[in-house]
């Protein structure tokens, strides 16, 4: 009996399909923008987590005060990280300064929003493809790296480093009576953010002279482990020494935080979130409309069942499978498409826009989800199937 | 004498309340055999298409007592007057054929139902039963390709596939030709004739009279006349 209601629900939609072609294609494009959603929801929060992977730190200590990395980090007193270095079971400490500033571009003139990181060059901060190796350089008093990933505002610049190895950035400092100059004498890959246009790395004392940053004011405070140490009992006793000066947390709660904090506390991740719903919403009303069409097409049909002796619970099942195979014949044009269209918005934007295989099973879950509950609005009308109907 | 396949005693119905209120069926009483090819004639508003739909299961009478194949009809389940249809066969005025399905599927539709179905098994009789009716070869064809003669032989074919207790058939020649129509009511007499089953044919063709084992005439609801055909 369930493959005959299959076998209906198929014939019955091919029947009208091209009486449907329009809404299925609603169900299509409502599909499509909830995949494209979800990718453009992973470019901001890959691109907003790409530093705070890069972290070469089994525990993290931020302010008290802290939000996200990208969003002004408040700092915390150096002293606090030397203390968490006398903890046992804690290998060695280092510190990242991170400002968001502005530079003038060279080619037009505008300014650029960056992102400005210092690190001590002798030490391990982050962990980046060829940059443990290229770091030392950085030695050098206004000497600066270009995140070779930067947006397309960068490219310019970009190829000139790499071709002639040497490049003069203007900063904008509101305290400086003239604007710093930094020289940008390689590249590093890191990747833009959905609010910064680039990245740029200095040493810590270069930034200290560039923007007057004092240095015992700490953006990200991190602390490696010695090898077959627990991360977490650590972080407790490292909480306990610094008695609420910095807090402290390990890598994998670090992460998961920044992600929290753009999923729900940022307007940007909040609207990707209500994008994905309202696409809910619209496929919803597209699938009911494809299977309110076929059952008002199809009540004559479904009155000689029940006269046959079918059940009510029989032509439910028809709708059901009609719901399944709405969603189930829509999603792939519409992933196609959307794989295109983040595709191309990545290439654009440079931002780590794509989508991951779990979204897009994630994604069918919920078209399979809209079908059901259009499935169960659309049952409602099947009462109107009345075998008396049938005599003339 | 075997057990009346249908018994009604004193069947009244009627639609509407208050004034509005209009009797259809006034006390009937009825018994239909195996063996029973019945003519249900009469005026348009007679009742006869009620009659029909209280013998369908379709209707409880709001008076009297109607037993179908052994079951007083008031009160069943759901489920027990699903299988109670499933016993009946149904020929309509137009032949309301699942238009999305091929003529086989069509015939098959009508035994997946059943408790005891088997895929090969039911396919066999379907195509059997579709080479009863003189449509062998098309079971494939879209039902959109037949003529009204032929749709009505494949509605025939799935009223009587499952071999069915009781037949149904209303107006099944209204919407055909002269031909067409003594043509299928020939068929449904022959591929009933030996059975264990009675067929209830409600019609204004006289054509077709000479056919039938037993004729009925109804007006304003009442049962006129009951005669045995020669």
């Amino acid at each position: 009996m369930a493959r005959f209601a299959a076998l209906l629900a198929f014939r019955q939609l091919r029947y009208r399909a091209l009486a449907s072609l329009a809404a299925l294609a609603g169900v299509a494009v409502a599909v499509m923008l909830m995949l494209v959603q979800v990718g453009f929801r992973n470019g901001l929060y890959d691109s907003a987590l790409a530093l705070p992977r890069a972290l070469a730190a089994d525990l993290v200590l931020v302010s008290p005060g802290y939000r996200a990395l990208t969003f002004s980090p408040p700092w915390f007193p150096r002293a606090a990280l030397r203390d968490a270095a006398g903890v046992a079971g804690v290998a060695e400490t280092a510190s990242l300064y991170a400002y968001s500033g502005q530079v003038r571009s060279p080619e037009t003139g505008g300014n650029l929003s960056v992102w400005l990181l210092g690190i001590d060059p002798a030490a391990r901060v982050l962990d980046l493809p060829g940059l443990a190796e290229a770091q030392r350089a950085l030695s050098v008093p206004e000497t600066a790296f270009l995140d070779r990933l930067s947006r397309q505002e960068f490219r310019g610049v970009v190829a000139r480093v790499a071709e002639a190895g040497f490049v003069r950035l203007p900063v904008y400092a509101p305290t400086a009576d003239l604007a710093p100059v930094l020289s940008l004498r390689g590249l590093f890959t890191l990747g833009p953010s959905f609010t910064i246009d680039g990245t740029l790395l200095m040493s810590d004392l270069t930034l200290h002279a560039t923007l007057g940053v004092p240095l015992d004011r700490v953006s990200i405070g991190l602390v490696r482990l010695e090898p077959g140490v627990a991360a977490a009992p650590v972080a407790v006793a490292i909480a306990a020494r610094l008695d609420g000066r910095a807090r402290v947390m390990t890598r994998a709660d670090y992460l998961a935080e920044e992600r929290r904090f753009y999923a729900s506390r940022t307007p940007i991740g909040v609207i990707f979130n209500v994008g994905l719903l309202v696409g809910v919403a619209v496929g919803v009303v597209f699938i009911l409309q494809v299977l309110n069409g076929l059952v008002d097409a199809n009540l004559p049909d479904y009155a000689v069942l029940l006269a046959q002796g079918y059940r009510p619970a029989f032509l439910a099942a028809v709708v059901a499978q009609a719901a399944v195979a709405i969603a189930l014949l829509t999603y792939l044009p519409a992933l196609g498409l959307a794989l295109a269209v983040t595709g191309a918005a990545a290439e654009v934007t440079r931002l780590p826009i794509g989508l991951h295989g779990s979204d897009m099973t994630m994604v069918l879950a919920l078209s399979l989800a809209m079908a059901v509950v259009a499935a169960g609005m659309a049952v409602l009308r099947l009462r109107r199937a009345d075998p008396l109907e049938l005599f003339g | 004498m075997k057990a009346p396949l249908a018994e009604l005693r004193d069947v009244s119905h009627g639609f509407g309340r208050g004034a509005q209120r209009r009797a259809v069926l006034r006390g009937i009483t009825l018994d239909l055999r195996a063996g029973d090819f019945v003519a249900l004639t009469g005026p348009s508003g007679s009742g006869k298409t009620t009659l029909l739909t209280l013998l369908g299961a379709l209707r409880v009478p709001e008076e009297g007592d109607l037993r179908l194949l052994g079951q007083d009809v008031r009160g069943l389940e759901a489920k027990a007057l699903g299988a109670l249809r499933r016993r009946i066969g149904f020929v309509f005025q137009r032949h309301h054929l699942l238009r999305s399905l091929s003529v086989l599927e069509n015939v098959e539709a009508a035994l997946h139902g059943q408790p005891d179905a088997d895929r090969a098994r039911d396919r066999a009789a379907a195509l059997a039963m579709l080479e009863a009716v003189g449509l062998g070869g098309r079971g494939g064809d879209s039902t959109a390709l037949l003529s009204g003669g032929e749709q009505q032989r494949v509605a025939v074919a799935r009223a009587l596939v499952r071999r069915p207790s009781l037949v149904l058939a209303d107006e099944p020649t209204a919407s055909l030709d002269g031909t067409s129509g003594r043509a299928v009511v020939t068929l449904l007499a022959a591929l009933t004739r030996g059975r264990d089953c009675a067929v209830v044919m409600g019609t204004h063709d006289e054509r077709c009279l000479d056919l039938v084992t037993r004729r009925l005439h109804m007006e304003d609801g009442v049962l006129k006349q009951t005669e045995q055909a020669a």
